[in-house]
C-alpha cells in the first residue's frame, strides 16, 4: 500500500485458512443493552473485498444479538494469532433459506461449504457431530486493526468501500 | 456465590492468552488480549490489561460493564468454555502485582463471574453452566472425553 499499511485483501486470504483447519476466530457480537458474546469459530472466509463470511452452524446467542446490534469484531485465535496479528471490525447480517437479493446470493453461494469441507484435525470430543449450515453471517469490515501488544488498536490496513454495500444500493 | 469453575477450566485460562469482548457506550464492540489472568477463588477473574490494550480500549472498559472471556491460542479449540462477568477496574500497583509478579502492567481487570457458556461445536454449543456445581460440570467434561489425558 502506499502509506506502508498491509494490503486489507491479502489479510482476509490469510483468514481463509481457517476454513481448511488452519485458523480459527473468535467473533464478538453484543446485545442492545451492552452484553457482549464471544465464542470461536472455524468456518470463516473471504468471499468479496472486504467482506468476510461465516457459516452459521451453530449460533445461539450471536443469533440474537446481530438482530440487535450488528456491530462485530473479530480476531485471530488459533493456532498462532502472532501470524495475523489483527483485530477485523465491521457489520454483520445473517443470510438464510429466503433471503432475497445481495445478501440471498451468499446463501447460494455458501451454504454448503460445511458439509463439503468439514474440519478435519479438530481433537476427538471438540469438532462438531454433524456439520451443517444455517445460516451465512455476512460481514462488511470496516476497519482492520493491531492486536500487537506495541500498537494494539492501531490500523493496519486502508479502507475499501465493501462491495457488498455498494452492490445492495444497486439493488 | 459459587461458580463451578473446575481444575481444567481453570488450568486452560491460566495457561493461554485470553480474547475478551467489551462494549462501549456507542455499542461498538471491542476486542481486548490478555496475556495473562488468574482465578482469585472461584468466582473472579483478574485480567492483565497490557499497556497497549489499556490506551486504544480504555474509553469502553467500563466499571460495572459487562465482559465476555474466550481462552485464545489452542484453548479456543480445547477449552470452549466462554465466562461472563462484571467488570472492575484496578490500578493499585500493589495489588495487581500480587496477581501478576512476572507483569509490570498498570492496569488489570477484576471480574466477578456471573455467567458460563460451553461453546464447543454440536448440540451442547451455547449451554448455560453457571447454575451447576463443579461436580456437575467436572461429570459432564468427562461425558465429553475432555479429561482424558491428551485435552486436560
Amino acid at each position: 500500500m502506499s502509506d506502508g499499511k498491509q494490503d486489507r485483501e491479502a489479510i482476509y486470504d490469510q483468514i481463509r485458512e481457517v476454513k481448511d483447519g488452519g485458523k480459527l476466530v473468535h467473533l464478538a457480537t453484543a446485545s442492545l443493552d451492552g452484553k457482549p458474546n464471544i465464542v470461536p469459530m472455524r468456518f470463516a472466509r473471504h468471499a468479496a473485498p472486504d467482506v468476510l463470511v461465516i457459516a452459521d452452524m451453530y449460533f445461539c446467542k450471536t443469533r440474537v444479538n446481530l438482530k440487535e446490534n450488528p456491530k462485530l469484531a473479530l480476531s485471530v485465535a488459533f493456532p498462532d494469532r502472532k501470524s495475523l496479528p489483527v483485530t477485523l471490525h465491521g457489520r454483520g447480517q445473517l443470510a438464510e433459506k429466503g433471503t432475497c437479493g445481495c445478501l440471498g446470493e451468499y446463501w447460494k453461494n455458501w451454504k454448503s461449504w460445511g458439509e463439503d469441507n468439514p474440519p478435519t484435525e479438530v481433537p476427538e470430543g471438540f469438532s462438531p457431530p454433524n456439520p451443517s449450515c444455517r445460516a451465512v453471517l455476512v460481514i462488511d469490515v470496516d476497519e482492520v486493526r493491531s492486536s500487537d501488544a506495541d500498537d494494539f488498536g492501531e490500523e493496519v490496513a486502508a479502507h475499501e468501500f465493501p462491495r457488498h454495500r455498494q452492490t445492495q444500493e444497486v439493488v | 456465590m459459587s461458580f463451578p469453575a473446575t481444575d481444567r477450566l481453570k488450568r486452560w485460562y491460566e495457561s493461554h492468552e485470553v480474547h475478551f469482548a467489551i462494549v462501549g457506550e456507542d455499542d461498538e464492540v471491542q476486542i481486548g488480549i490478555a496475556q495473562r489472568v488468574r482465578f482469585i477463588g472461584d468466582d473472579r477473574l483478574a485480567v492483565e490489561v497490557p499497556a497497549g490494550v489499556w490506551k486504544a480500549l480504555s474509553d469502553h472498559i467500563g466499571e460495572g460493564r459487562w465482559i465476555a472471556l474466550h481462552p485464545g491460542e489452542l484453548g479456543a479449540v480445547k477449552a470452549p468454555y466462554q465466562l461472563k462477568g462484571i467488570i472492575a477496574i484496578e490500578q493499585d500497583r500493589n495489588t495487581i502485582t500480587g496477581w501478576f509478579p512476572e507483569s509490570d502492567t498498570p492496569v488489570a481487570i477484576l471480574v466477578e463471574l456471573r455467567e458460563l457458556y460451553i461453546t464447543k461445536p454440536g448440540p451442547e454449543a451455547g449451554q448455560r453452566v453457571d447454575a451447576w456445581s463443579v461436580e456437575e460440570l467436572t461429570e459432564f467434561e468427562r461425558e465429553l472425553g475432555w479429561l482424558k489425558e491428551e485435552n486436560l
